[in-house]
């Protein structure tokens, strides 16, 4: 890929990791890079001291990254400065789409027990009640590819029990994870499955975040999308 | 010495359950997932959500923390932050006040353990609830081991499900209420019914003299179906795990023969539906207290291994820390 470098220490293979999935995955996303999922465990393995003493990212300008074990790939943007992330695939599969709500119960029966109040509004304000709507994406299995330590990548993704979002009402729940060796595969053909910055792809840009925290604006960049049908495939 | 586990949960339905979505004429509809085949062909099985677990054990942890402190007048956004989560009401522009949601976490675990959000910071829940899946054809390939094994894994779903018919009667056709109307009342309700039935007669439909009666139905899982799941933890300190023990066994409505705990899940539990057994698995299985049902006018029941020393130290944690929590809690809310 034009003006694009792989850093690709010795010991890293192409992986393929695959998801055994119990539930839905409730994502407004269908992304979910793999560097996200293995960024999860890295935090929730830290000690929890250690975890604790770390400084709440949401209000970093520039959160710090996690030394994650895959392959990196940088690139010098079109305005000179230096873009680099993971070398890792986004989910791949196939999945049906659809939709969870999740409701939010307005709590009738502690305020009649335990305040005075007299009119409640339950269908206005940051309290209302709600049938939240989420977007699911119904698999059996989900795979993604990266260049990375097979021993390490294991260590990290074991740890992560569900992905997606709503995990603590049971969606995205893994029953079982799988990383084998890619023979055949090489980082080209990982990097054209995932996002990346628009110096390098061709293609409508959009300001997206390149590595996690993926939902952190201080990520952002100019991206291209991959094309879907590279991705909607089974793995 | 921070904590992470699950309790594995073997439910066993005693009663009829209904966890709904959505209604078909005057059938309450049970909720369903949608779920892919082994030869890829989806299907729609019952389960109970995990939002449902996990909002009775908030639910059962924040009554029994209020009954250890004695408090039962609280103020309306307290009210909204303990029983719902709370909601964000400040921006981060002038700070983000970290000391004082640590701090709201550690003098009341219970919000610690399920999560909040309060002024400009939103906390993670360290428990996550699984869905409670039926045992059943459809769900084969995510089974358990052990649930492999039971005869109930070779039926399918529709095995299971069946219908609960009510009536709702209309009030003033008992005498004795008729006879607690005023006379203008009484008329109005005559007149209205000898319009309707002149209206029938003649083959047209009245508004007047609506009734409420009425036959309602719910779609239910059966009694004797059974469903698993799990309760998983992470990073839990002491006081919150005592918490969540507490909320279980504060939710808890007594001990089954059979050897497992009877909670109640899903609608109208007060008319007895929705009574299940669980049996758990898992390290803090043995904590969770079975409530003692005295035959007095007690009707709290007795929470947690009174004995545990956990459990006591939780008590005398919540109380030492009474006045604290109260600020803390009309500060955050």
């Amino acid at each position: 890929m034009r003006g694009m470098r792989i850093d690709e220490p010795a010991g890293m293979t192409p992986l393929r990791v695959v998801a055994h999935l119990g539930d839905a995955v409730a994502s407004f996303d269908e992304a979910l890079p793999l560097d996200a999922l293995l960024a999860h465990g890295q935090y929730v393995l830290l000690p929890v001291a250690e975890r604790a003493a770390m400084p709440k990212v949401d209000f970093e300008p520039e959160p710090a990254d996690f030394d994650l074990p895959l392959a990196r790939w940088r690139v010098e943007g079109d305005d000179g400065r230096l873009a680099w992330g993971w070398v890792c695939t986004h989910a791949m599969g196939i999945w049906h789409r659809g939709m969870v709500e999740v409701r939010r119960r307005y709590p009738y029966g502690p305020l009649l027990e335990m305040t005075d109040a007299g009119k409640v509004t339950p269908g206005a304000g940051p309290e209302k009640a709600i049938d939240k709507p989420v977007p699911t994406l119904l698999a059996r299995e989900m795979t993604w590819y990266c260049v990375g330590r097979k021993d390490l990548v294991r260590r990290l993704i074991r740890v992560i029990p569900a992905i997606g979002k709503l995990r603590g009402h049971g969606h995205g729940t893994v029953l079982r994870w799988e990383v084998g060796r890619a023979p055949g595969v090489t980082a080209d053909w990982i990097l054209e499955r995932r996002r990346l910055p628009a110096a390098v792809r061709e293609g409508a840009a959009q300001k997206r975040a390149i590595r996690p925290p993926y939902w952190h604006r201080g990520q952002h960049t100019d991206c291209v999308e991959p094309d879907a049908a590279l991705l909607r495939v089974a793995g | 010495m921070n904590k992470h586990g699950k309790l594995e949960m073997r439910v066993t339905t005693l009663e009829a359950l209904h966890h709904g979505a959505g209604s078909s004429g005057n059938t309450a509809l049970l909720r369903t997932e949608d779920v892919i085949l082994d030869d890829g062909r989806r299907a729609k099985v019952p389960f109970v959500s995990g939002n449902t677990v996990k909002h009775m054990i908030r639910e059962a942890g924040v009554r029994h923390a209020l009954s250890v402190l004695g408090l039962d007048r609280l103020s309306v956004p307290v009210v909204h932050l303990l029983f719902s989560g709370g909601h964000l009401s400040k921006t981060g522009g002038a700070g983000v006040d970290m000391r004082r949601a640590r701090r709201l976490s550690e003098v009341f675990p219970i919000l610690g353990l399920c999560g909040f959000s309060a002024g400009n910071v939103m906390t993670d829940s360290k428990v996550r609830c699984s869905k409670l899946h039926l045992v059943c054809e459809e769900n084969r390939w995510r089974l358990p081991a052990d649930c492999l094994e039971m005869p109930h894994a070779a039926q399918r779903s529709g095995a299971y499900r069946g219908e609960e018919m009510g009536t709702r009667r209309e009030p003033t056709h008992s005498a004795h209420v008729r006879a607690l109307l005023s006379d203008a009342d009484r008329k109005l309700l005559d007149d209205g019914a000898t319009e309707k039935l002149e209206a029938s007669r003649a083959g047209e439909a009245s508004e007047r003299g609506a009734s409420a009666q009425m036959i309602f139905e719910h779609e239910v899982l059966l009694p004797g179906a059974r469903l698993f799941g799990t309760i998983g933890y992470h990073g839990l300190g002491d006081m919150e795990l005592a918490a969540l023990v507490a909320a279980l066994s504060y939710a808890c409505d007594g001990a089954h023969p059979g050897g497992g705990l009877l909670y109640r899940f899903g609608a109208r539990s007060s008319v007895g539906m929705g009574l299940c057994s669980v049996q758990f698995e898992g390290a803090a299985k043995r904590l969770i207290g079975v409530p003692e049902f005295e035959p007095s006018d007690e009707v709290l029941p007795a929470v947690g291994n009174a004995g545990d020393a956990a459990m006591v130290a939780y008590v005398e944690h919540l109380r030492k820390y009474r006045d604290e929590i109260v600020t803390t809690l009309e500060q955050s809310a």
